[in-house]
């Protein structure tokens, strides 16, 4: 039993990322890219897709880090993280407040940023709260952001929040309480306003990087039509951010990346990566642990362990993850790695019980194979209770989330299905659905 | 050494700012607990707010919460929760994590609390066991089972109440063993007193279909409404989840006809909840052995040959009886409880100290309360209770009259339970000799022990001496005393004699069966003897005898085998 201090399987941190130099140049240029363009009122969208857990968020952190390095100074980077968030209005809301907390970053390291401008970001979270309210009700809300007239530019943004809600800034008290009747503001005119106010903060000489990571997990619920469509209005909507001049950065997993229009052009599959840097990645994570911790992982019975599961692991993730287990609560010797296994999988997913697991994985021949949903309600034994907690756990997920047809376990499950023969040059990435 | 609760600091909650739903069937305390782990851990928290869909309500906007604040809304009474929930949280500005109670979670939308939150805390928990500084380190508690225990539940806060009940109970039985399988037995029992609790919150009407589903075990029902009415209400408890017509039992319950989980579940779960089909299930679940367990006289006689070697549980045996089919099953909870209530004092401080007497004579009250109310046919075992309670309080002392006494209560009430109307087991083996007779003969021996060591003049080891034989009353109490004894000729320098009364009295007594220890120890007894004596022709015997104790001692795994090996190395034996 091995007790890293530090490990973290979830761990992004810029330090921690390897290989995938090509990717991160790629990543890079097309930011870099964005920041240079002479024309403020164009943005630039860049989609990074691969399977869970491949390293998404790990590339993005990378990249980030060095954006945030070289061009703190006039560059706001937001990042929104879809995963729990309920719905498209809950993920605009948390960009609003992204954008208030950069602007103020920047004030507190004495720029000079407008308070005109920190008044609009406020207005918009606020009028992004809002659905249908009464006028007055909406007027006396957003009373407290009237400094917001002071925003010089080309003041389309109050123009539109006035054109879209019946909503001026510049009301009496007295006109504000004699207001009757109702405004709403759906999740349409949320997004435009946010755009507007992307344009202002263009010309005020600030650049906006905006990553909405895991939009995959915004609601991961696909198993009917009406639950697909609730997603994709969602999703559509946030994608409308692509309109505003800022680089919109989206990750997602591969099965989801459907959705994403064709004019956004700049996007990246990430492959597999090879057993050797799996290894890599996993000792770059154990530099910072005790040098005990470091030599009994450094001894011959467990770093044949650590090879076999990363010859067995799929992505970066999986591979993380069951070492942590095993490292942590069992023995790292490659004999005993397959009971180890499974007692990770019964107290990780403890809703689904093993025996049902291993029906599910008896399925497969192989962890790149996709099976029709009969042959997975055929493991559950036909028992709907079952096969929907294989979803609601995502043990299993789809090949593409927007038509469910066919489905894979999770790559932490790979193991049950049969141990996969990795090679330095890494695996072979799974069939692209778009 | 009460350890508990598991303390739960420094835990780092990687849950980013979002919205996430509490599971419906928590209860407030639930909720309060959950709030106190996370609230700690989240990056970027400095504000906690725990509130109801009420007071949200009624706090509205004015309240302002910032993006550094938690808040908690919990579902004090489900009618106050509003139909749009997502709709209400928008409204609200601010927060940037927001915690959810509703009347339903959507589903999967709880599935953060396991893949985010439990590998956290089961991180933390092999922390906890891992160090060699632990007060429990020496009791195993590095087998603590936490990934069984993760097995047992999606929800950290239940794995760290099944982990800290398993602690619990292993604490108490430590005497029984602390290895891994102890270990992992204590979690049983943990997971099925905590599925009684979990069925406890349904009432009666509700339960007993539910318990039914949940011991059918996937058995086809008998009755379909009965079968979707209790997979209803498991699901509202969170046991299970329902679809279609099917169900899918949570974890818990589905190890709920397993041994230790089945036991626990029968001793803890209210007799109201029991229905014929849920009995017969359980029958059927039973191990043979458990199954003899139930049994009255069985279970008496269970206490009455466990309780002259020390510390047991008679809680559990008595416990044990609460799955029986007997109508004072609520008494013998009631006892029970008690008796566990009354386990986790400090035993052994002389004179009894104001706080233990206060404890013991208030659950002695209870006691008498249950008595009164308890129907006729019931009081002898409330009698019994009572008389292990006071057993309980004077069991470490050293106060020979005052064991007598609570241990004669003891046999007075045990037979009274098992007399009338309950037929004695088939076979049964004749009575061994009275409780008191044997305490009060062991507990002379030690006297004699403490005298012999102490004595210093011939006078006062007669005196002793003549103590040790009054204390024998029957074959194998004299062959212990007859150790003591030789031990006062050797000590006066009479090795003859002392080698005479071990080969003669004790020796062949210990040779029967069941006084292993007894007889390795009398063994390297006389082997000492005779090598201290230092004749050549006493070696081969000196030799035989140290090589038949060390065989005993390494079947039984007890420290006196080293002890042994140390005795033939010094008189060179090992060599030959």
């Amino acid at each position: 039993m091995l007790l890293p201090d530090y490990f973290d399987p979830n761990a992004v941190a810029h330090d921690l990322f390897v290989d995938r130099e090509e990717e991160r140049r790629w990543f890079l240029q097309a930011i870099e890219g964005y920041l240079r363009l002479k024309d403020d009122r164009l943005g630039r969208a860049v989609c990074i897709t691969g399977e869970k857990g491949v390293g998404k968020s790990i590339l993005v952190g990378s990249v980030f880090h060095d954006i945030r390095e070289r061009h703190s100074g006039d560059t706001l980077v937001v990042e929104v993280d879809c995963r729990n968030r309920r719905s498209a209005r809950e993920v605009l809301v948390r960009v609003a407040q992204g954008v208030d907390e950069e602007l103020r970053s920047l004030k507190a390291s004495l720029q000079a940023v407008p308070e005109a401008l920190i008044a609009a970001v406020g207005a918009i979270e606020e009028i992004a709260r809002m659905t249908e309210v009464e006028l007055k009700t909406a007027h006396e809300r957003l009373s407290r952001f009237k400094s917001v007239v002071g925003l010089k530019g080309r003041r389309r943004l109050l123009g539109n929040i006035e054109a879209e809600g019946g909503v001026s800034f510049e009301r009496s008290d007295t006109e504000i309480r004699s207001l009757t009747g109702k405004v709403s503001f759906d999740d349409a005119r949320v997004v435009g306003l946010l755009c507007d106010l992307f344009d202002a903060i263009r010309e005020q000489g600030y650049n906006v990087v905006l990553h909405l990571d895991n939009l995959d997990e915004l609601r991961h619920e696909f198993l009917t039509d009406a639950d697909r469509e609730t997603v994709r209005r969602d999703i559509q909507r946030l994608l409308d951010l692509k309109q505003a001049p800022i680089a919109l950065v989206l990750s997602m997993r591969l099965y989801f990346c459907g959705i994403v229009p064709r004019e956004v052009s700049n996007r990246r599959i990430l492959k597999r990566l090879g057993a050797a840097h799996l290894v890599e990645a996993l000792e770059r994570r154990l530099a910072r642990e005790a040098p005990a911790v470091r030599a009994e992982v450094g001894e011959e019975p467990a770093r044949l362990a650590i090879r076999s599961l990363a010859d067995r692991a799929t992505t970066a993730l999986a591979f993380m993850t069951w070492f942590d287990y095993v490292a942590r609560w069992e023995v790292l010797d490659p004999a005993r790695l397959a009971p180890a296994l499974d007692r990770f999988a019964e107290s990780t997913y403890s809703v689904i019980s093993l025996p049902v697991l291993r029906r599910l994985a008896s399925v497969f021949t192989s962890p790149d194979e996709w099976v029709p949903k009969e042959r997975v309600l055929e493991a559950c034994q036909g028992n709907n209770a079952v096969f929907e907690q294989l979803f609601n756990r995502q043990a299993v997920l789809p090949r593409d989330f927007w038509h469910p047809t066919e489905f894979t376990l999770d790559p932490e499950l790979f193991f049950l299905i049969q141990p996969v023969q990795g090679t330095e040059a890494g695996h072979a990435a799974p069939p692209d659905p778009s | 050494m009460r350890l508990l609760p598991i303390r739960l600091d420094g835990l780092e909650i990687p849950l980013g700012p979002g919205r996430y739903w509490i599971p419906p069937y928590y209860t407030l305390d639930d909720v309060e607990r959950l709030g106190d782990l996370l609230a700690p851990g989240l990056r970027g928290v400095r504000y906690r707010v725990d509130t109801t869909w009420s007071l949200l309500a009624t706090m509205g906007r004015k309240a302002g919460f910032g993006t550094e604040t938690l808040l908690i809304v919990r579902m004090d009474d489900p009618v106050d929760v509003p139909e749009d929930v997502e709709g209400a949280l928008d409204a609200v500005p601010g927060p940037g994590w927001v915690f959810v109670q509703a009347r339903t979670a959507p589903a999967g939308r709880t599935g953060w609390l396991e893949k985010a939150v439990k590998p956290v805390v089961m991180r933390h928990l092999a922390k906890v066991a891992a160090d060699p500084g632990h007060p429990l380190a020496g009791l195993g508690f590095a087998a603590l089972p936490v990934p069984e225990a993760a097995a047992l539940t999606p929800d950290p806060v239940e794995l760290v109440e099944l982990v800290a009940a398993a602690i619990d109970h292993r604490t108490r039985h430590a005497d029984r063993g602390t290895a891994a399988g102890d270990w992992r037995r204590s979690l049983m029992v943990a997971a099925g007193e905590r599925l009684a609790a979990r069925l406890s919150r349904l009432p009666p009407e509700e339960a007993r279909p539910a318990l039914e589903v949940v011991l059918a075990g996937g058995a086809e029902p008998p009755d379909a409404q009965a079968f979707q009415a209790g997979c209803a209400a498991l699901e509202r408890i969170g046991l299970a989840r329902c679809t279609r017509g099917h169900e899918s039992l949570g974890p818990l319950a589905a190890r709920a006809t397993e041994d230790p989980v089945l036991a626990a579940l029968e001793a803890r779960l209210a007799p109201e909840a029991w229905t014929p089909a849920a009995r017969g299930f359980a029958e059927r679940h039973r191990p043979p052995a458990a199954a003899a367990a139930a049994d009255l006289p069985a279970l008496l006689a269970s206490v009455a040959s466990a309780f002259p070697g020390g510390r047991t549980d008679c809680a559990d045996l008595l416990a044990a009886r609460v799955g029986g089919q007997q109508p004072d099953l609520p008494v013998l909870r009631e006892a029970a409880d008690v008796l566990r209530a009354l386990e986790v004092l400090p035993l052994g401080v002389d004179p009894l100290p104001e706080g233990l007497a206060a404890s013991v004579v208030a659950v002695l009250r209870r006691l008498d309360r249950v008595r009164d109310e308890a129907p006729p046919a019931s009081r002898p075992l409330v009698d019994l209770a009572r008389a292990l309670v006071r057993l309980y309080a004077v069991r470490g002392l050293d106060l020979i009259e005052l064991q007598a006494d609570a241990l004669r209560d003891v046999d007075a009430a045990a037979d009274a339970c098992a007399a009338p109307g309950v037929p004695a087991p088939a076979g049964a083996a004749p009575a061994p000799p009275s409780w008191e007779a044997r305490v009060r003969a062991e507990a002379r021996a030690r006297h004699v022990a403490g005298l012999v060591t102490r004595a210093r003049s011939a006078a006062d080891q007669d005196r002793a001496i003549a103590l040790a034989r009054e204390a024998s009353i029957d074959e194998l109490s004299h062959a212990v005393m007859a150790s003591y004894i030789a031990a006062v000729f050797e000590a006066r320098g009479d090795r003859v004699e002392a080698l005479r009364i071990l080969r003669g009295e004790a020796l062949p007594v210990f040779v029967g069966p069941g006084n292993t220890r007894e007889r390795l120890v009398c063994r390297a007894g006389i082997a000492v003897l005779l090598l201290k004596r230092g004749r050549r022709a006493d070696r081969r015997e000196a030799d035989d005898l140290l090589r038949s104790a060390l065989a005993d001692a390494e079947a039984l795994r007890i420290p006196e085998a080293e002890q042994i090996r140390r005795i033939r190395t010094q008189a060179g034996l090992d060599e030959a």
